[in-house]
Formats: structure tokens, C-alpha cells, sequence
């Protein structure tokens, strides 16, 4: 059985509720995610912009190709964008550990040659922010997961959870507040 | 929070966000004004939340780039001592080295300091004496806008490293958008920059390596100049040429900002920082450096900086005009689009170009002049620089097509090189062919010819000088029409240059795409020579070429007879292998694919690739023309890997000889990411076409098939992607281009449109879509034979959309017209025809005629499983919605 079908089959037992599936489907599509990015890079070292959202499409195309039914595909990428934030995560961790807990001034920095350092750090800030916002609103969190970190559009979005584009929306918006809040430390009366 | 509590907080939040920001406190206090946790609970999300609609995004995208990015760097760890300072923290690191936030470990200064520890060693005794010496002169060097050099030395590790001034601030491109510095402000800013460099170049001190990030701008609003003179300190010898090796270019420069003379390794000087600063001040105003490197290896860069003139600011402010990019530049200027072009044209278009002159005696003699025009510019006194004239530039690019230099400028010279090129070339391969055969008298006749050629371009760039056209840009088309015009007149007594100038003129229209001018002029040119001189050398080539606009034209039979007849020609005027002879064989090659007699397209290229390759050796455009037909036979019979490898070979062999700009190399750009896309390398194909479409706009206008090809080729990577929207604009953008250059009945145009309603089916929007499928047919019902598989591919397209839309009757109609036509075509059992009789099937259920419908799946499936389709997607929804019609049945 192809690549392809093998990963359409996992998509669909895993819609039907079989929580199993995911946990096959996970593993090959986080090899799937490192390939294109490092395959990515080796092609173009530098001045590349490289896209979270871009890798999650290509993934897609490689993985399932492009002649699927409408729903399958935001289903499809529901779980690759939450494969790439872990592949996200994993990374900054890792870069972390290689600065001996990365306590990297968050500073203007000064030399011409060194932009965008503390980002790792952000991120697993963010993510931790994330983490907490799923247990107060899921959906909400689910919805930054979707968007952000998958490229869903706000149709697909509210396919996969089963709402109004509008409500994604909303719940976008509040998740956005509440994470940066978070984030810079500005907590109201949580 | 209780979940009871969140939910009142969300809903309110949700309310008075929707609301304007005026209406929110009100709002705000009505709906949780007696409950303060939860009016503070909300309150801290409305603060975060302005922020947050950018900051979150743009935090995950750099997350992504930095996590996945390859990083490395310099060893020392904060914490350590280096010399008598003790490192705080890294503030970051890059291709020099790290730096670090440090303090003097001894206590002797309370100042803190930014420590540079270099990555390259000092390899020998020699360099380290010299990093002293200039060290010295640097830290001599004061200036309240320039950080000091303190102090320096070597680590244990024996790496060198450099205490500077600590500076907080912000990059002065970003400073300035970020407090939305209007134009003048900008300006003021950049004088003081340049008073900074000023006294620096007094003490004999350049920077060498100028950009925004080595500029940063204090709170106080003033700027501070890092690194002055650290890129001489780091050259490995007094000299600058290793400048210019790979590698050494790579980390010590800047590519967007370094002038031509250091790319090359020429010596750097006072000039050197005038170029950059221009760059600088381009960047400032126009809101992107002059030139981009979507791949900056060290070839492309120099071929760039030293040969491509850019875009003046106010032409590149005006390309991005309709975009959001376009009006964010204006608007962080405190401007609009049209505002800004307006302000930038005219003597701020010419102090940035003058800084920016590819010869440094040419700019401005000192940091002063230019500082001084702007001075001027801002109390509305004239400036001191002239924009170069058309002369000036037509002078330049007869002199360099003279060194017989593959080369192009801008414009209109760009078109004109790359005909009188041609011609060049051909003279060059004819001369050296026919030496043996006694043709000292052919070559004088050459000779004479080509200048006659040279002058006659000359004087049409005389004509043109924008002094005489109100300063508007004379177009091409203008020029070349003009051209034209002279020749119909003129020349009758001197037929080979008279037909040599039609041939040229008559190329550069076909670059332009204007095939019937093209045409029209080619063929007089092979009139003429037919008559006066048969046996010319010139015939052979100008038939091919002929041949070729045909071609494009559609005209495939007369494009074949003109091929046999260049092949014979050729054949008779040429002993053994000859460029127009493999022409030729190339042309010959396209014919036989496009009528697909594949197996002698295959052929004819392989022998015109031979012979190319014994005229030329392995590296030549016309060899990479070879690959490039072969790959896309190869892409036809399926043989992807071969295609890709042909394609790939060809493609890197033009943009080497050639160049990224030369119309070849941009054409080719679609081919390769048609390769991509069918070995599915969907996000490289995109790329590449990104990388290029800037320049094919500029080089062959924005209405060119060429663009429109491309375009084309970017939408269906949109597609594949999920961007729906930009497949949308492109198909869009694409059909308009076609309908202009082509015609509105052309086949191409229905392509297009073919490929917009595919993906705004995609997207749901079918009322567009049938808008789009209905243009596609009717132009294929009118250019192609009835009951053409082109048409019954659109009615089954339709059919689809119908079914999409639940309207069975009509889909139903398609669907038997679309099955009718390809079963006129096909034997009975081509998969087409199943595909015909699963749309039927769908169309059927729709129309809610049930049991038709169910019949009709039950008859395909067995014949689906008999072509070993059984298994399939396709044949996994028949059996759905069969089990669904049973179901309800």
C-alpha cells in the first residue's frame, strides 16, 4: 500500500475517533515535516524565508496529494499543525540545552550580525502559554494551534472544529490577547 | 479561572472588542461594571490584545526560521573572562564571530562594553602586527555619532577580539519606521549619518562595510556607527582582493550594500562608502534595497552589483503602489503611494543614483557632495547631480557589445543588446566557420555591416534622449517602432545591411513578443537576401529565425517548411557541423513535439545537442537550449527523473552563461517548475518562479506571454499549496495577459481560465467558476475541431461544478455531451470514457434519478477494477455513494 493511502486510511479512522491512528500518524509525519525543512535549507542556506505553513502544505502534497475531498485535507493538516508545533518546540528545547538554559538577554542587540537570537526561548514561553490556555479554553487554543502553526485558513479551521469561521475568528483573537498577556507577564486577575 | 467565570469574561470580550475603540470603556463598564475581576480580567485582554494580532504570528513564524535554521558560532560562554573583561551574555552571533555584553573584570571601569570575540584566527605574525596597527587608528578615531573602538586583543584560544562602545538602539531602517519618520525627517537623519562618516574619512578611515544594522539610532534620536573599519581589520591582507573570494565575500560583506569596486576586489576607498550610503538612503526612502538577491552566490552578486543598473526609488515605490507592501511603505512614511512617488522623482530619484554609479569616480567625489544635495533638496535649492542621459547609457552599452560582453542594462538597452548580440555572435561563429573558405572579403562585408549596425542603434538612442520627450521613459516598442520605420525607408542601396537590420530589428520584436511585426520583418529580411545573395551565411540563420516566430504564431506548417528549407541551406553554405545547422535540427525538434511525433523530436534534439556540443564545448547557451528540449521530451513520454535532470542541467547552464535576466534563462524558469511540480516538488517550483518573476516583469514588461506563462505556472503551485486566493489572482492576472498578447479567442486564454475555475471550484466559488469554465469553452469550441477532447474536457469540468452545486439536470447535460465527444475520440474502455461515466453516475443521483444512478456505478465499477482503477480514490467514492443510494432506496 502506497504512502499515500496509508495516510489517508490513519486520517479517516483517526476522524472516526480512533485516538490510535494518531499516534501512528504522528511519528510520520514529524520525519515528513524534518525532511522538507532540512531539505529546505540544504537547498537555500540563506536569505530564505522559511515558512512553518509552507512546510505543513508541502507535507500534505507529498503525503496525501492534492486530489483529496475538501474535509480530509483540513483534517489532514489539523494534525500536521499540531506536529509542527511540537517539531517547534523540540528545537527550541534543544537550543536551549546547547546555551546551558539559554539565558539570552532579551535586549536590542547590538551588532549588525546578530538579529533574532531569544527566539527559541520565546517560543517555549509561548507554547507553555498555549498549554495553559487549552486548559481554560480548548477550542480557542485549538484554534491558534490550526492557524498559526498550520496555516489553516478560517473555513478549514472551523471544519475541523466544528464551528462558524466567524466563531474561529473570535476565538483567535481572544487567544492571541490572552497568550501575549500571558507572555509579557501583564496577568489581570486570572 | 472558574469555567463559568472565563465564558462571562470571553463573551464580554468578544462584545467590546467588536465594538470602536471609543465605544469599549463605556461598553465595558455596563456589561462588567459591578464585578472588578472580571472587568480587570477583560480589560488586561483588550490591552494585550492590539499587540497581539501581529506579535503572535510573527513570533511563530520567527520561531520556525530560527528553530529550523541551521545555526553556529563562536565557543565562549558567558560567564568566562576574556582579557580583563568578564562576558555578562551573549547579545548574539553571525558570521564574524559572537558578540557578548561584557565589564571590566578588575573593577577599573564600571562601564559595560559590547566584546566581539572573531571567529578567524590570525594565521600568521604578519596579520597580527597589522590588527594592531589598525587597531590603533581606530581607537584614535572620535566622534559623537561613531562607537569607539576601546580595546582588543587575542583570547586564549588565540581568537582576536575586539571591545567596542556599548550602543542600545535600533537599526536606523527600522527607527525609522518604527517612529514614522516622514521623508524630510528621514533625510535630516541621514545627514547626520553622513556627517558621522564625514569625519571619519577626514582621519582616513573608512567603514567599508555601511548598512542600517551598523547604523543604530539612540533614544535620543541620534545615530551611532558600529564596526567603523573592523572589515579592513578582519582582511586578510592590505590589499582587498580576496574580497572578492567565495567565502571571504560571504561573511565579511554585505551583498545589498557593497559597491561594485569591493565585490570585485578592486581597491576600496572614500567612494566605496559614498555607494553604500546610497544604498542606505535608497532602502530609507524607497522602503527596499536597490537590488535583491533571491540567491546570492558570489557570481550572481557580482554579475548584479557591477552590471544591473536598478530601478530609481520612485519607479520601485510605484511597482509596489497596488500592493499592501507598496502602501505600508508609504504609510510608515506618513505618505501615500502616489505622495511618495511623486516626492521621490526627480532630484531625489538622481542623488540616490548618483550615489549609487556603478564607476566610483562617477558618484559623488565625497560624503560631503552628497550630503550637501540633500542639504540643497531639503531647502529647495537645485542639486548639483544630473541623471545620466539615454546617450550616456547608449554610449556605454555599444561599448560594452563591442568588448563582445554577455551583458545587459536597463530598459530598452536590455532588449536592444540581447538583438544586437545575436547578431554579434553570429558574425563571431560565421567569421571563424568560413576562414578557411577565403572569406577575408565576406568578413570586410561583415565588418562594415556591423558598423553600419552600431551606428544606426546609436543614433535611435540620440533620437530618444528624454530631454526631448519631456523626461517620460521612451518604451522599447517606441524606439523599435521607430526603427522600423527608418528601415522601410532607408538602406535600398545596401541590401546585406539592410537585411541584416531587419533580421535584428525583427528579433528584438519577438523578444518583445510581438510576433507580427517580428513576422512581417524577418521575412522581408529572408526576401532579400533570397534575392540578392542566396548563398549568404546570413539566410540559414535569419530562415530559423523566422521559422521560430511562425512558431510561436501557430503556423506550424510554415514554420516546418522554413526549418527544412534552413536545414538545407545551412547544409549547402556550411561544410560539416555549423551553429545554424543545429538550429536548425533544434527547430525541426520542437515541430516534431508539438505535432507529438515524440520519438523524432527525441531525435532531432539529440543531434542538435552533438552538434552543439562539438561546436561549442559544454558550456554554451545553445547547449543548455538542447537540454532544456530534450528534458521536456523527456517530460512528455513521463520520464520525470531524466526531465528534471535535463531541465536542471539547462536551466543552471543559462543562468551561468547567460545570466538570471536574460529572457532565455527566464523563460526556461517555467519549464523547470513545470519538472518540479510533476515530481510533486511543489514548494521548490514556487520558489523559483517567485525568484524570477520580478525580473521577467522587468525584462519582458508585465504583459509578455512569457509572464503570463509564468503566472500560470505560480497559480497551480498556489494551488497545490491550499493558497487559493493567490492561485485565484494569478490564474486571473494570467488570463488578462494572454488576452492581451494573444488575442481573446487564443487557446492559452482558455488555459488560463480552464485553470481559474478549477481552483475557485476548489474554493467553493462556483458562480466564478462557471463564469471561467463557460470562457473556456467558447473559446475552444471556436479554436479547436468539433468534438475536440479540449472541449469535452471543459463540459466534463462543467458537469463536475453542476453536481457541486446539486443542479443534476444540468450537470447531467454536460456530462452526456462531455462522454459524446471524447467517445468520439476514444476507443470504448479508455479510462476518459469511465471517467465520462462516473460524472453521468454523480449527475444522476443528484438529479435524485436513483435507480439510473445506481445502475450506472454498478456497470463501472467492474470496469474500473478491470483497468486495476478498482482500488483507487475514485473507486472508493463510487462505492460510497452507491452504498448511499442503497441506503436510501
Amino acid at each position: 500500500m502506497s504512502q499515500s493511502t496509508d495516510v489517508t486510511r490513519l486520517l479517516h479512522r483517526w476522524r472516526d475517533g480512533d485516538a490510535a491512528a494518531l499516534d501512528e500518524l504522528t511519528p510520520v509525519l514529524y520525519n515528513e515535516l524534518r525532511r522538507i525543512a532540512s531539505g529546505q535549507l540544504a537547498r537555500e542556506r540563506r536569505n530564505h524565508t522559511l515558512q512553518s505553513t509552507e512546510i505543513v502544505h508541502e507535507a500534505y502534497v507529498r503525503l496525501i496529494g492534492t486530489d483529496v475531498p475538501w474535509k480530509d485535507r483540513a483534517h489532514f493538516l489539523a494534525v500536521a499543525a499540531r506536529t509542527m508545533r511540537r517539531l517547534l518546540v523540540d528545537h527550541a528545547r534543544a537550543r536551549g540545552r546547547e546555551k546551558r538554559g539559554g539565558d539570552l538577554a532579551r535586549v536590542t542587540l547590538q551588532p549588525s550580525d546578530a538579529r533574532a537570537e531569544p527566539v527559541s526561548e520565546e517560543l517555549l514561553t509561548l507554547d507553555d502559554a498555549l498549554s495553559r490556555l487549552a486548559t481554560q479554553d480548548g477550542r480557542a487554543a485549538s484554534a491558534v494551534e490550526l492557524h498559526h502553526f498550520g496555516g489553516l485558513t478560517y473555513d478549514e479551521a472551523a471544519e475541523v472544529l466544528g464551528v462558524s469561521a466567524a466563531t474561529v475568528k473570535r476565538d483567535l483573537r481572544v487567544a492571541r490577547a490572552w497568550i501575549r498577556r500571558e507572555m509579557t507577564g501583564a496577568a489581570g486577575a486570572a | 479561572m472558574q469555567p463559568d467565570r472565563w465564558r462571562r469574561a470571553r463573551e464580554i470580550f468578544d462584545r467590546v472588542s467588536d465594538l470602536e475603540p471609543e465605544a469599549r470603556a463605556a461598553a465595558l463598564e455596563e456589561l462588567a461594571g459591578g464585578d472588578d475581576e472580571l472587568r480587570r480580567e477583560v480589560e488586561s485582554l483588550l490591552v494585550a490584545s492590539g499587540e497581539a494580532e501581529t506579535d503572535i504570528p510573527r513570533l511563530i513564524g520567527a520561531a520556525a526560521r530560527s528553530a529550523l535554521a541551521t545555526n553556529d558560532g563562536g565557543t565562549v560562554m558567558p560567564g568566562a573572562t576574556v582579557g580583563p573583561y568578564r562576558l555578562i551574555n551573549l547579545l548574539g552571533r553571525g558570521g564574524m564571530g559572537s558578540v557578548y555584553l561584557a565589564e571590566r573584570a578588575d573593577g577599573a571601569f564600571s562601564h559595560r562594553v559590547a566584546l566581539k570575540v572573531l571567529r578567524s584566527g590570525l594565521s600568521d605574525t604578519g596579520m597580527e602586527a597589522r590588527f594592531r596597527s589598525e587597531r590603533q587608528i581606530l581607537a584614535d578615531l572620535r566622534h559623537p555619532n561613531i562607537a569607539r573602538l576601546i580595546d582588543g586583543g587575542t583570547t586564549d584560544d588565540g581568537a582576536p577580539y575586539l571591545v567596542l562602545e556599548y550602543v542600545e538602539g535600533r537599526p536606523i531602517d527600522r527607527w525609522c519606521d518604527e517612529q514614522r519618520l516622514t521623508v524630510e525627517q528621514r533625510l535630516d537623519l541621514f545627514r547626520e549619518v553622513c556627517a558621522a562618516v564625514q569625519s571619519a574619512h577626514r582621519n582616513l578611515v573608512v567603514h567599508r562595510d555601511l548598512k542600517p544594522a551598523n547604523i543604530l539610532v539612540t533614544a535620543d534620536g541620534h545615530p551611532k556607527l558600529l564596526d567603523f573599519g573592523i572589515a579592513k581589520l578582519l582582511g586578510p591582507t592590505t590589499h582587498d582582493h580576496t574580497m572578492a573570494i567565495t567565502g571571504t565575500l560571504d561573511r565579511l560583506l554585505t551583498p545589498a550594500f557593497a559597491s561594485p569596486e569591493q565585490v570585485v576586489g578592486k581597491p576600496v576607498t572614500t567612494a566605496s562608502d559614498v555607494y553604500s550610503l546610497g544604498v542606505i538612503l535608497y532602502e530609507l526612502l524607497a522602503g527596499s534595497t536597490p537590488h535583491v538577491f533571491a540567491n546570492p552566490s558570489a557570481t550572481e552578486v557580482e554579475r548584479v552589483i557591477c552590471r544591473d543598473v536598478p530601478d530609481r526609488p520612485s519607479l520601485t515605490v510605484r511597482r509596489s503602489a497596488g500592493t499592501p507592501a507598496g502602501a505600508e511603505t508609504a504609510r510608515l512614511r506618513r505618505s501615500t503611494p502616489d505622495r511618495l512617488v511623486r516626492r521621490l522623482s526627480g532630484d531625489l530619484d538622481t542623488i540616490v543614483m548618483t550615489a549609487l554609479r556603478k564607476e566610483p569616480d562617477r558618484r559623488y567625489p565625497s560624503v560631503e557632495g552628497l550630503s550637501e544635495d540633500v542639504r540643497r533638496y531639503l531647502t529647495a535649492l537645485p542639486i548639483s547631480a544630473r541623471p545620466d542621459t539615454l546617450a550616456y547609457r547608449a554610449r556605454k552599452f555599444v561599448s560594452r557589445h563591442r568588448g563582445s560582453v554577455v551583458t545587459s542594462a536597463v530598459g530598452v538597452a536590455a532588449v536592444m543588446v540581447f538583438g544586437v548580440q545575436s547578431a554579434v555572435n553570429a558574425r563571431i561563429a560565421t567569421v571563424e566557420r568560413d576562414r578557411a573558405r577565403a572569406a577575408e572579403e565576406r568578413a570586410r562585408v561583415e565588418a562594415h555591416t556591423s558598423e553600419k549596425v552600431s551606428s544606426f542603434l546609436v543614433d535611435l538612442f540620440r533620437v530618444a534622449d528624454p530631454s526631448e520627450s519631456r523626461g517620460a521613459d521612451v518604451t522599447a516598442r517606441e524606439l523599435l517602432d521607430r526603427g522600423a520605420a527608418q528601415l522601410d525607408a532607408g538602406l535600398a542601396d545596401e541590401p546585406a545591411t539592410r537585411a541584416r537590420l531587419l533580421k535584428t530589428v525583427g528579433e528584438v520584436y519577438t523578444n518583445l513578443g510581438e510576433y507580427d511585426e517580428a513576422a512581417e520583418l524577418l521575412a522581408e529580411s529572408v526576401g532579400v537576401l533570397r534575392s540578392e545573395d542566396p548563398s549568404s551565411p546570413e539566410l540559414p540563420a535569419t530562415l530559423n529565425e523566422l521559422a521560430k516566430v511562425r512558431f510561436d504564431l501557430g503556423d506550424i506548417e510554415t514554420a516546418d517548411r522554413l526549418s527544412r528549407e534552413a536545414l538545407a541551406a545551412a547544409r549547402r553554405s556550411f561544410q560539416g557541423d555549423h551553429r545554424q545547422t543545429a538550429m536548425a535540427l533544434n527547430n525541426l525538434g520542437w515541430l516534431a513535439f508539438e505535432e507529438t511525433r515524440l520519438a523524432d523530436a527525441e531525435r532531432y534534439h539529440r543531434e542538435a545537442l552533438a552538434m552543439r556540443t562539438r561546436l561549442h564545448g559544454d558550456e554554451h547557451d545553445e547547449v543548455a537550449e538542447s537540454l532544456f528540449n530534450l528534458g521536456t521530451v523527456a517530460l512528455e513520454l513521463e520520464r520525470l527523473d531524466e526531465a528534471a535532470e535535463l531541465h536542471g542541467r539547462g536551466y543552471e547552464m543559462r543562468r551561468r552563461v547567460l545570466g538570471d535576466d536574460h529572457p532565455l534563462t527566464l523563460s526556461s524558469v517555467g519549464t523547470v517548475a513545470a519538472t518540479y511540480e510533476a515530481q510533486k516538488r511543489v514548494a521548490e517550483a514556487l520558489e523559483l518562479i517567485d525568484g524570477a518573476m520580478p525580473t521577467a516583469i522587468r525584462v519582458f514588461g508585465p504583459d509578455h506571454p512569457d509572464v503570463a506563462y509564468l503566472e500560470v505556472m505560480r497559480g497551480r503551485q498556489f494551488r497545490f499549496l491550499g493558497r487559493t486566493d493567490d492561485a485565484v489572482a494569478s490564474f486571473r492576472e494570467a488570463a488578462r495577459i494572454e488576452r492581451l498578447s494573444r488575442g481573446p479567442d487564443h487557446p492559452y486564454v482558455g488555459y488560463a481560465e480552464i485553470q481559474l475555475g478549477t481552483v475557485l471550484v476548489t474554493a467553493g466559488r462556483l458562480d466564478e467558476a462557471e463564469t471561467a469554465y463557460r470562457e473556456a469553452l467558447r473559446i475552444y469550441r471556436a479554436a479547436y475541431p468539433e468534438g475536440d477532447r479540449n472541449v469535452a474536457n471543459v463540459l466534463g469540468k462543467l458537469a463536475k461544478l453542476e453536481i457541486e452545486r446539486g443542479d443534476g439536470r444540468t450537470a447531467l447535460d454536460y456530462a452526456r455531451e462531455s462522454r459524446e465527444l471524447f467517445s468520439r475520440q476514444l476507443p470504448e474502455g479508455h479510462s476518459e470514457l469511465l471517467e465520462g461515466d462516473i460524472i453521468i453516475g454523480f449527475a444522476l443521483a443528484e438529479a435524485g434519478r436513483t435507480a439510473d444512478a445506481r445502475s450506472m456505478f454498478e456497470s463501472v465499477l467492474p470496469r474500473m477494477e478491470a483497468i486495476g482503477h478498482g482500488d483507487g480514490p475514485q473507486a472508493r467514492r463510487v462505492r460510497e455513494a452507491l452504498a448511499a443510494l442503497l441506503g436510501t432506496s
